[in-house]
């Protein structure tokens, strides 16, 4: 494997990883806008 | 393949599998606890409205007929908790047609609202309510009351249980009121300390205004609230209203706690061992003379009405 691609392999992965992070985050936020205390209760795992 | 690209293809790897790792973990321990298990409708009215609506045989309403209003029909509106009531008063005293839902809310020209309960005290002094059922007032509404220069009037109407809530995994079922005003102002802040497992107590809170909150406020008295934000990691404890607990929202894994060990029950309610009982209200405008108003409030402290209220499943005033 090339350096090169190596890099743009590299960055492509990181990138995305990066993407996916932000956007859970943002999924998250998102159903904590909707979810009431009954189901954040209801679904902690014991 | 030589030992260069071996240890790119490694690194490589290594570097999605630690992204996809972390966002398992994310999920996890964060993201999977606002999950709500039910449809859309039921996440956005927090019950399903459907089940409670007037003018509907299939409803689960109580269904006692009154004698029926006719002219300027008051505009009903109020909490989450208290809506089969408010709605069977509607089936009992209005002409068929004063409620219009489209299925998913509401219709603007509808007699009967569901705002909840911070909503409905902002449109009763706006004057788009005419009568809200909600639980008493906080000092913020209070507030809003006198700066509009609006003077409401509270009729008691009924009684419910305030009552503490755990995941019905947990095995603490009993907590003493002093341990509950410990835990939310910090200074319990582990579950073993109470009789649980080893991990920390997410003591949640609720909006300002919400009735819940409301009643959570005058149950801690001139004890703060206090939070820390790394108890999110812990097991929660929450408190909402009896029935909304055990009968509207139909949620599951969801426990109510004995306080000062006794159960959240009607019986206890009635019999006034219960601790945390508090009042709930029909509200108007002093200034609004609709006579309307005065037939349905006369209409619900009768024996009909109170029977709506117990019938219900909470404790009308008269059986307190």
């Amino acid at each position: 494997m090339s350096d090169k691609l190596f890099k743009t392999l590299m960055y492509t992965a990181l990138l995305l990883g990066v993407l996916s992070v932000v956007l859970l985050l943002i999924y998250t936020l998102y159903l904590q806008g909707n979810a009431s205390i009954l189901s954040y209760i209801g679904n902690e795992r014991f | 393949m030589n030992k260069k690209t071996v240890l790119q293809v490694i690194s490589l790897v290594a570097l999605v599998l630690f992204f996809v790792v972390l966002d398992i973990v994310i999920f996890n321990i964060i993201t999977y606890r606002y999950v709500n298990h039910a449809d859309a409708l039921t996440a956005s009215k927090s019950i399903k409205l459907d089940d409670f609506l007037p003018f509907d045989k299939s409803s689960g309403i109580v269904n006692i007929k009154g004698e029926t209003l006719s002219g300027d029909l008051p505009v009903l509106d109020g909490a989450t908790a208290l809506f089969p009531i408010y709605s069977a008063f509607m089936n009992s005293t209005y002409p068929e047609g004063s409620c219009i839902w489209n299925g998913a809310d509401f219709s603007p020209d509808s007699y009967l609202q569901k705002t909840g309960t911070t909503k409905a005290y902002q449109r009763i002094l706006d004057g788009n309510a005419d009568i809200i059922f909600v639980a008493g007032p906080s000092e913020k509404q209070l507030q809003a009351e006198k700066d509009a220069g609006v003077e409401l009037v509270y009729v008691p109407i009924g009684y419910e249980a305030f009552v503490f809530i755990v995941n019905s995994g947990n095995p603490v079922d009993n907590l003493t009121t002093s341990q509950i005003k410990d835990i939310y102002t910090g200074k319990i802040r582990n579950w073993s300390d109470v009789g649980g497992i080893y991990t920390p107590i997410n003591a949640l809170t609720r909006a300002e205004g919400s009735g819940s909150q409301t009643a959570m406020l005058a149950f801690m008295g001139d004890e703060k609230i206090e939070k820390n934000i790394t108890d999110v990691f812990g097991k929660s404890i929450g408190y909402s209203f009896r029935y909304y607990v055990s009968d509207l929202s139909g949620k599951e894994n969801i426990k109510t706690l004995a306080l000062d060990g006794v159960a959240p029950t009607v019986e206890n309610i009635r019999n006034g061992t219960y601790p945390e009982v508090d009042a709930f209200y029909a509200v108007y405008r002093k200034d609004d003379d609709n006579p309307n108003i005065k037939l349905l409030i006369d209409f619900i402290l009768s024996q009909k009405g109170q029977d709506i209220v117990s019938g219900s499943g909470y404790v009308g005033v008269e059986l307190k």
